[in-house]
């Protein structure tokens, strides 16, 4: 056919895809009807037309694309003559799609309300809404509760659940159920800050997602997020992080005085040639000249490098002016700042002789009874260790001779074990005298901490005047007993497991900081080697450290120690992009000692059930 | 429901019998020999039926410039004044609008489409047909104070009092007695000029089917139209070219009376295009009007149809371009020789497709009146041949198939439909769930004309159709009335390009409407009408999602057309 | 001028069609861009930004299925189809990046998310093949040089079948041998009896010519001269059914892409809501 042909307008009639059926033949292949399913759906072909009635005789009214009218005509009773079994009509491809679309709306609605109803009794399962595996951190803890251990909402069932939509949630009630933190649980930094009332107040979860999978870090967050709050804004370490205080990190004094350029300089090196016969002291020294490890115990350092203990470090040299110097306890003629404090009245008072007498006497008759007393005014306990290993006998034999104005002679057993001495001394003195036995001694050290205490706590004001001055002169530096004062330096306390206010014996690192750590371990594994120190802590020749200690008034300011100030172009040399990390979370850390309370502890008795 | 007649649907129904009385009287129709006119048309039946008695007032617009009008009027009482260019601005001829739908309206076509083909609500049939032929008054106008300088002071006033209109524009007056309008109902083309009342009026409005059935049998008639053509048209038809347009008036009415008038080809071409379809030509069996070679002795104004400019290649004729109402041939020629440069022969070949008047005027009358004042004209045709073959593929196709007579050919790019139908479908959702058109047609490469009334030019489909069902609306597109049309089928038959569609129609639960007296169904024709009366305008264009379907005039969309066939 | 032209060839020597893309192709990023920054900003100021792209792709969402309800109501004048068109691949490329965004990974973890995902992502590559299948298939249906409506393909081949019979019945009537006749009914038959080859048709290839060409050339020399007139006349039946099959895999290819992408729309729409609810009552 002519292609013009098969466009005549009686031979192609409009085309509906708007009718959502097709002729079941067509799909089959077959010849399709010229009538087309009807718009309900039923076959239109059944006859090839509808027969008119015109005058007395029926015509055929096939219509010209159908092939016009039909030869044969309509039958007697006004039937078309050509018929056919009715089809099947199918439904379009649109209108498949239309099913299509709906059935699967219909399932995905289905399957939404079998599954998602968390408590649901027909498919119980939480598929639906699970939203990702749980960090390992928290899978194991979760227990029966399971959801609800950490979401409000799921408390809820059927509509009040979907409720749930509009309501305020508090979470983090859930997360402090096992959490806890030294200071407020729902402020920054666990802290509050009172010049900053607009801070905002974040929760868990802004930082701490969970469901990321079992491997996630949870404590793991992004540098970006500090500048939130921080008024000092900056991406992370490398760029912008301010410069590190004037004299990090040692602008917290020692508490004990040790001059590192006066050893590594002089001492040390002087100290080989005056040990000729100590081969193991020429050794350290030599050692400790160039390697701050002789010294410095690397192996368990964090973020202090403490130094040995002192029989290891100092006491190499140091030893025998400890033993050198003693504590007097009592003169014959005199009172000592130890028994002047025993007395209550000091060295200088105008009846001191008198008090010696009467102290004196009093020894001869009553032995230690006469020190009893003011232990019990103290009311202290620790002070029977001041006096220990002093025995009666030795204090009669002594006060006797005294009396008589004799010299005590100590028999020739030794009480020398403990520590005690009676008789003369090396200025040719009467005294009752104590001889520490080495660094640490137990009875020199009572004698400093309940003088401390005293001085700084004792309800009785004249006795702090008077033990403060006891305590000064105990630490002297030049003439102190023990030569404690020549090394520990005064004026610092802490207060002791008894509750006591002591001197600060040990070492004392850097300023306390709640939010900052260091460790040394994985940066002196790198640099390795004796020498690594140096890389960070640099020897100040020309600095002024004994300025500080020789001044009574000193303030903690005026403390410059031996070594140059760390600065941050130190740290970030390394910790910069491209090479190691320079996180905030590296260095810093936001919590207050993040820990577990009672409702942990039952869940994990609950998981081990 | 009975089928409709011709005549059910008078053109008058307040026309009485003393009317028509009293026009059989009137020597315009008393002066005819009723005995030639059949009986089942005589004349008495024609004016009752075919004629419209009009009142109008001083102001009323009785026609506007640019419209399509299907009717010439005879002046019977008082004076009507013609405007001569330049015309009424256009807001003053109160153009009338297409009663479109509102958005509700719009809208509501979603549920209220039937789902069955072709139903029809018969519940509300039988209005009359509802266009905008009515007459509106100068003075309705928002803007008329642009034309009167003083205010009138009562409508009622006649506009003797208002000079200012005569001195703006200018017009022409027409006394009692005069025919006008016909040669636009006629011909198919748009109103020329507009014609208003002066003072109270009385005219009758003749349809043209009366009007063709009253030429067709009365000599008299005849040559009053032809000679009217002549006087007043013949001019204003010459306006249309733009180097006649500077001419004052005593020179226009010089040339214009030695200017001849010649018809080429056959006014009922598409029966013969018909016939010979299929077979493209090249247009070497077209009726040559000038051929290449021949020295020209005037210059043609092509005044209604369409020619075809051809220029010989090898063994064929290449089509150039072709020719439309507004357009010369033989202008480069006739130029050049008289600058004296050369004395050139045609460079091209004119042939008329389908059917071509043409105005030739007399070199000798351009070389004395026209040439001295006039510019050097734009680039020959002949320089077209200079484009690549293939450039011109598509016209040439578009001109042997005679789509070059649509202003709105439905082009679809089939480099670009996805066959998704998505066009039929809206076009279905704003006709009552009917389609309106097939998408299948002829193709060259890639470009589709498909099966969609094309809004002709000359709109061949609106011959012979008895009942006026099928018009064009002011605004252009052809449209039918589905109302009244009988569903004759002529209109289906005489267009070339299948573009109207017969159909059954049903009503609203689907059951075929059958005519009582013959038990056979009601057929009524069917076509795209542009969504003449849909907001936004034809739903096809807006629904393809690819780009693909334009609604094209090929000859000012030829780059575009272009492009497409690539 | 051009010389042989194909789809993509089209598509690229068309500047118009590159500025569109460009145009296209900025809105999406500068649209990514207004949904990426306040949620980068969001992050870093302690806030979800979970909660803007999750928005935003419901958002996005419910506008690329705006499409279907505007093709619903072609009789009010809204933007035309076209740039409709242009903004559903816009959103549909801007959906993808979203996506990305909002799950900051490829692949969800979570059973629902993970069904969520898939469904979305079938969405996604269903509708990337169509937007592939409708820039490349209407030029090899227009080249096959012929134009038939899809509806109208079983009546074509209903014809053809119906003329080649007749061929084969006539043959036998005239020439009197039956050889053309039995061949038809052992080979060719089948071949008439609905649309062949269509899987080759959407490949491209083309095993329906050589099917032919073989078949065609086996009984050629058992024929003679009239025999083979008619041959000639079923190889041109022949042909012109190759056409129309062309046309059917074709066509079916442009509607059965939907298919896939329109359900899988109402799917992911009903999951998304649901997941958007979930996430209220759940998450902070």
């Amino acid at each position: 056919m002519n292609e013009a042909e098969k466009f005549r307008h009686d031979r192609s009639t409009y085309e509906r895809p708007n009718v959502p059926f097709r002729c079941g033949r067509a799909v089959a292949w077959g010849q399709p009807c010229w009538q087309g399913p009807d718009a309900r759906g039923d076959c239109g072909g059944q006859f090839e037309c509808s027969p008119t009635h015109n005058q007395d005789r029926w015509e055929c009214r096939r219509p010209t694309r159908a092939g016009g009218p039909c030869k044969q005509g309509p039958l007697p009773d006004g039937q078309c003559c050509n018929s056919r079994p009715l089809c099947q009509p199918r439904p379009s491809l649109r209108r498949l799609r239309g099913r299509v679309t709906l059935m699967l709306l219909a399932i995905a609605a289905a399957l939404i309300f079998a599954f998602s109803n968390p408590v649901s009794t027909i498919f119980p399962s939480v598929a639906a809404i699970d939203p990702g595996p749980l960090s390992n951190a928290h899978a194991g803890f979760i227990g029966t509760d399971k959801c609800e251990s950490c979401h409000v909402g799921h408390t809820q069932t059927g509509i009040a659940w979907l409720a749930q939509v509009f309501e305020e949630h508090d979470n983090d009630a859930k997360c402090l159920q096992c959490h806890t933190f030294d200071g407020p649980s729902r402020s920054a930094h666990n802290r509050k800050f009172p010049n900053r009332q607009t801070l905002p107040q974040p929760e868990c979860a802004t930082c701490h997602k969970e469901h990321k999978g079992a491997e996630f870090d949870l404590a793991a967050v992004s540098s970006q997020v500090c500048g939130n709050c921080h008024t000092q804004q900056f991406n992370d370490f490398s760029s912008g992080h301010p410069q590190f205080a004037a004299q990090f990190p040692y602008q917290v004094p020692n508490a004990i005085y040790f001059d590192h350029n006066a050893h590594l300089q002089q001492h040390f090196a002087s100290a080989g040639e005056k040990a000729v016969d100590a081969p193991a002291v020429a050794e350290f020294a030599q050692r400790a000249k160039r390697d701050c490890t002789a010294c410095h115990e690397i192996a368990t350092a964090t973020r202090e490098v403490t130094p040995r203990p002192f029989e290891q470090t100092c006491g190499h040299c140091h030893q025998q002016q400890i033993t050198a110097r003693s504590l007097p306890l009592l003169l014959a003629d005199s009172l000592t700042p130890a028994s002047a404090l025993l007395l209550g009245t000091s060295d200088d008072a105008d009846d001191a002789d008198e008090q010696v007498v009467a102290l004196i006497a009093a020894m001869a008759e009553g032995g230690l009874e006469a020190f009893a007393q003011p232990f019990e005014q103290w009311q202290l306990q620790r002070g029977e260790k001041m006096l220990e290993g002093l025995t009666s006998e030795v204090l009669q034999a002594a006060a006797k001779a005294w009396e008589n104005e004799d010299d005590y002679t100590p028999p020739a057993t030794d009480i020398h074990v403990s520590g005690w001495h009676a008789g003369t001394d090396a200025d040719e003195n009467q005294s009752i005298r104590y001889e520490p036995r080495g660094h640490r001694d137990p009875v020199l050290k009572a004698w400093f901490d309940v003088v401390a205490d005293l001085a700084a706590s004792h309800k009785d004001a004249a006795l702090r005047d008077v033990a403060k001055q006891t305590l000064e002169q105990l630490l002297d530096s030049s003439e102190g007993p023990g030569a404690c004062g020549k090394c520990h330096v005064a004026g610092i306390t802490s207060v002791d497991s008894q509750g006591l206010s002591v001197p600060y014996w040990g070492f004392r690192g850097p300023v306390e900081r709640r939010h900052t750590s260091y460790a040394h371990a994985p940066h002196l594994n790198l640099l390795g080697g004796p020498e690594a120190c140096g890389t960070c802590h640099i020897v100040n020749p020309a600095s002024n450290y004994a300025d500080y200690f020789e001044d009574p008034e000193r303030q903690p300011s005026q403390f410059m120690s031996n070594f140059e100030p760390i600065v941050k172009n130190t740290c970030d040399s390394c910790h910069k992009p491209s090479k190691v990390r320079f996180d905030c979370q590296l260095c810093h850390t936001y919590h207050r000692n993040p820990s577990f309370n009672v409702g942990f502890q039952i869940k994990r008795l609950a998981r081990n059930e | 429901m009975a089928r409709p007649q011709r005549w059910d649907a008078p053109f008058d129904p307040d026309m009485t019998e003393a009317d028509l009385g009293m026009l059989m009287k009137r020597p315009e129709f008393s002066a005819i020999d009723a005995s030639r006119f059949p009986s089942s048309m005589p004349l008495d039946g024609i004016l009752r039926n075919d004629c419209r008695i009009v009142q109008c007032k001083p102001g009323d617009i009785v026609i506007r410039e640019g419209d399509y009008g299907n009717s010439a009027f005879l002046t019977m009482k008082g004076a009507l004044r013609v405007v001569i260019k330049p015309g009424l601005p256009s807001e003053v001829l109160g153009r009338s609008e297409i009663r479109k739908r509102g958005l509700l309206g719009a809208l509501s076509q979603l549920w209220r489409n039937s789902k069955h083909p072709e139903a029809r609500d018969t519940t509300t049939r039988r209005t009359t047909e509802q266009d905008s032929r009515q007459h509106v008054s100068l003075f309705d106008s928002k803007d008329w104070q642009k034309i009167f300088a003083n205010p009138p002071s009562s409508v009622t006033a006649g506009l003797e009092e208002v000079p200012a209109l005569r001195e703006q524009f200018q017009t022409a007056l027409l006394r009692a007695g005069a025919i006008f309008g016909e040669i636009a109902a006629l011909s198919r083309v748009p109103r020329t000029a507009t014609i208003y009342s002066q003072s109270h009026a009385t005219l009758l409005e003749i349809r043209w089917q009366g009007l063709n059935a009253i030429r067709k049998y009365d000599e008299g008639w005849r040559r009053i139209v032809d000679e009217g053509y002549r006087k007043n048209q013949l001019k204003v038809q010459l306006k249309e070219h733009p180097m006649l347009r500077e001419l004052d008036e005593t020179t226009l009415q010089r040339v214009a009376d030695r200017t001849l008038f010649e018809s080429f080809g056959s006014f009922e071409w598409n029966r013969e295009y018909k016939q010979s379809r299929g077979r493209s030509a090249g247009g070497l069996d077209e009726p040559i009007i000038a051929r290449e070679g021949d020295y020209t002795d005037g210059l043609l104004l092509i005044s209604a149809g369409f020619a075809r400019v051809s220029m010989q290649l090898g063994n064929g004729r290449r089509t150039l371009t072709y020719l439309r109402t507004g357009d010369h041939f033989g202008l480069d020629e006739l130029y050049s020789s008289w600058t004296g440069r050369q004395k050139l022969p045609l460079q091209t070949s004119l042939s008329a497709i389908g059917y071509v008047n043409v105005l030739r005027v007399p070199a000798n009358v351009l070389n004395e009146l026209v040439f001295p004042t006039l510019k050097e004209p734009a680039q020959p045709l002949a320089e077209l041949a200079k484009r690549p073959l293939t450039q011109d593929a598509l016209l040439e196709w578009a001109v042997d198939e005679r789509f070059i007579n649509g202003t709105r050919a439905m082009l679809i790019d089939m480099d670009r439909c996805v066959r998704c139908d998505d066009c039929v479908r809206a076009c279905a959702s704003t006709h009552g769930g009917n389609p309106r058109f097939v998408r299948h047609g002829k193709t060259h490469g890639n470009a589709m004309v498909a099966n969609a009334c094309m809004h002709c030019v000359d709109p061949v489909c609106m011959i012979g159709c008895p009942t006026g069902a099928i018009h064009r609306t002011v605004a252009g597109p052809v449209v039918i009335n589905d109302e009244t049309c009988i569903g004759c089928g002529t209109c289906a038959n005489s267009c070339p390009y299948d573009n109207i569609r017969l159909v059954e129609i049903s009503d609203r639960s689907g059951r075929p409407l059958l005519d009582p007296d013959s038990q056979t169904p009601i057929l009524k024709a069917t076509k795209c009408d542009l969504c003449y009366t849909q907001l936004g305008g034809p739903a096809c264009v807006r629904a393809c999602p690819h780009d693909a379907l334009r609604r094209v005039d090929f000859r000012e969309d030829a780059l575009l057309a272009a492009r497409i066939a690539r | 001028m051009r010389g042989h032209t194909t789809a993509l060839g089209n598509l690229l020597r068309d500047r118009t069609q590159w500025v569109i893309y460009l145009i296209g192709a900025s809105i999406v990023a500068i649209a990514y861009a207004a949904i990426a920054i306040p949620a980068w900003h969001r992050a870093a100021t302690l806030g979800d930004p979970r909660e803007i792209t999750g928005y935003s792709m419901l958002g996005i969402m419910l506008f690329l299925a705006a499409f279907n309800l505007r093709k619903r109501i072609p009789m009010l004048p809204l933007i035309r189809t076209r740039w409709w068109t242009f903004a559903h691949i816009c959103g549909g490329i801007l959906a993808l990046a979203v996506f990305w965004l909002h799950i900051e990974r490829i692949w969800p973890n979570g059973t629902y998310e993970q069904c969520l995902a898939a469904l979305f992502y079938l969405t996604s590559l269903s509708g990337l093949f169509g937007l592939l299948v409708q820039r490349l298939q209407p030029s090899r249906l227009t080249q096959t040089g012929l134009e038939v409506i899809f509806e109208r393909i079983p009546n074509e081949i209903a014809r053809l079948r119906n003329e080649a019979e007749t061929l084969a019945v006539e043959c036998t009537r005239k020439t009197r041998h039956a050889t053309l006749a039995r061949y038809f009914v052992e080979s060719l038959q089948w071949y008439f009896g609905a649309p062949r080859f269509v899987a080759s048709y959407i490949r491209g290839s083309q095993t329906a010519k050589f099917w032919l060409e073989q078949r065609f050339a086996t009984v050629r020399r058992y024929l003679n001269d009239d025999e083979q007139q008619y041959l000639l006349q079923l190889e041109a039946l022949a042909e012109e059914k190759s056409a129309i099959d062309a046309h059917y895999a074709g066509q079916l290819l442009l509607r059965s892409w939907l298919l896939v992408h329109v359900p899988c729309v109402a799917a992911v729409l009903a999951l998304a809501l649901w997941h958007a609810i979930l996430v209220h009552i759940y998450a902070v």
